[in-house]
């Protein structure tokens, strides 16, 4: 996430929200917003905060029934038929990055939306009343890239959708483990740095300053 | 910084009766292995421990989300706090009331009695009852996303406390059923040496900032209406009233000392759970 691009305008949570069929109060992707300093000498930042994807993923640590794994790509994600509810999760992340849906997907759709049908979204994807949720980095996009060979990142159709949404070229995604891809370049950066790395969670997300 | 809301009043209600069944199991079960001369009394403290845990589980159960989905919960022993205190709390009920239950004349029947294998599983219960107020503050303090819970002070804090309220709770008890003066007083005694012990810890705990966003999450339990009640109200007031116990003879002022000690037990753990903040999610750009 290239800091001094992001303007903003939480097109990548919107984007979000409409790509995963969120219901209303569930966000993935927030985009925290905040001034700093006093009159004349303000400044506002925008700071995005999806899921880390962390390679020491505190919330797998914690959670009682395994629903949360971490996959070999590196992915985290959310057995959405084994979370037990608990929320233990949500207190071990130090992003603050999952919701919990109290009610009824049903009763908190936007209403008469055409979008808000389940048969887009394939279980066990499909969220529910009691679970916890997180943003899956477009999990769905990304494995369409192994059937079709092409490279997230690169290719639009298997990019999270937040970055093919960025209007300000801020985000970027890609390969890690691939010392020649274009992340693993920006992340060698020296404005490169990661959050909260006190918290001992190894995040995958960099930031540049 | 933004405060927790994904836990509440429930899981706070939660772990003070977990607290206190399992402080009022281990007290009752220690102080008749000293022999304070009121075994007939202390069986109700044995057999309301295990009975108070549940209630607990019961409102833990009420918070899930998913609470049909219950069993799955012991599947992460190795990692998750949460799985390995449900093993605990399983070991614990079932021993707890297999030592307790034959004690009482409807279950004399029970073939193991309260000698040899009888005595065997109460001590088993008694260990997994210790393991259990240890628990909470790894339960804790394994929430990597709240500093102020993040900290191994909570460990000793939440045994000393459940110790004292489950002796709160056995002095009340056996107050209620006619325990014997002398047996009250080394009840009252040996809760005066817990609540040092609790004092001191959440004196550490609150003196002892780790990182600056555990320093402004101690602020708020810092507020003299805060450090009036967890301080004050449950820890030095009650320690006042049991030290006058024993020159005054004056046994009620043990039953204000204990309530206190309860009350105050259940503000402690709630507050701790309000206070808790994530990392604040800002940066200094340059």
């Amino acid at each position: 996430m290239d800091l001094r691009k992001c303007v903003g305008c939480q097109t990548c949570t919107v984007a979000c929200e409409v790509e995963n069929f969120l219901p209303r109060k569930i966000s993935w992707g927030r985009v925290e917003d905040y001034e700093e300093g006093e009159y004349p000498n303000v400044r506002r930042t925008f700071l995005p905060m999806p899921c880390m994807h962390c390679e020491e993923p505190a919330c797998e640590k914690v959670c009682p029934t395994k629903a949360t794994q971490r996959r070999e790509d590196g992915i985290v994600t959310i057995d959405y038929d084994k979370c037990l509810g608990c929320r233990y999760c949500m207190v071990a992340c130090p992003y603050e990055a999952r919701s919990y849906l109290e009610v009824d997907e049903e009763k908190i759709r936007w209403p008469g939306s055409p979008l808000w049908k389940g048969e887009f979204r394939s279980e066990p994807q499909l969220l529910k009343k009691g679970v916890v949720s997180k943003c899956t980095f477009c999990i769905h996009r990304i494995d369409k890239a192994k059937e079709t060979g092409k490279i997230p990142g690169k290719d639009p159709d298997v990019t999270p959708m937040c970055v093919n949404s960025c209007v300000g070229d801020a985000r970027y995604f890609g390969d890690l483990d691939d010392p020649n891809s274009e992340v693993s370049k920006l992340a060698c950066r020296k404005r490169a740095f990661r959050l909260h790395e006190e918290a001992g969670t190894t995040p995958s997300v960099y930031y540049l300053l | 910084m933004r405060k927790q809301d994904a836990w509440g009043w429930k899981i706070a209600a939660d772990t003070f009766l977990g607290g206190v069944g399992a402080g009022l199991y281990a007290s009752s079960f220690l102080l008749g292995v000293v022999n304070v001369s009121a075994e007939e009394f202390l069986r109700y403290g044995l057999l309301l421990g295990p009975i108070i845990l549940l209630v607990g589980l019961g409102l833990l159960f009420a918070e899930l989300g998913r609470p049909t989905r219950i069993t799955r919960s012991f599947a992460n022993i190795r990692s998750s706090w949460m799985s390995a205190g449900g093993v605990m709390q399983g070991i614990f009920i079932i021993c707890a009331l297999g030592y307790s239950l034959p004690m009482f004349a409807p279950f004399s029947w029970l073939p193991w009695g309260t000698g040899g294998i009888g005595s065997l599983i109460g001590t088993i219960g008694l260990v997994a009852g210790i393991l259990l107020l240890l628990y909470h503050g790894f339960l804790f303090g394994a929430s990597r996303g709240i500093p102020l819970w993040n900290t191994p002070i909570l460990q000793p804090l939440f045994l000393f406390v459940g110790l004292s309220t489950g002796l709160a709770a056995l002095f009340l008890v056996g107050y209620g059923i006619g325990m014997e003066m002398p047996a009250l007083k080394t009840i009252g005694n040996t809760t005066l040496v817990f609540l040092a012990g609790e004092g001191i810890t959440l004196w550490a705990f609150l003196t002892v900032p780790s990182r600056r966003t555990y320093e402004l999450s101690v602020m708020e339990l810092k507020t003299p209406a805060n450090l009036g009640i967890i301080g004050g109200m449950a820890i030095i007031l009650p320690a006042v009233l049991l030290a006058t116990i024993p020159p005054t003879g004056f046994i009620a002022l043990g039953i204000l000392a204990g309530l206190l000690i309860l009350i105050g037990g259940f503000y402690l753990r709630h507050i701790i759970i309000k206070a808790g903040c994530y990392y604040p999610s800002r940066i200094n750009m340059p």
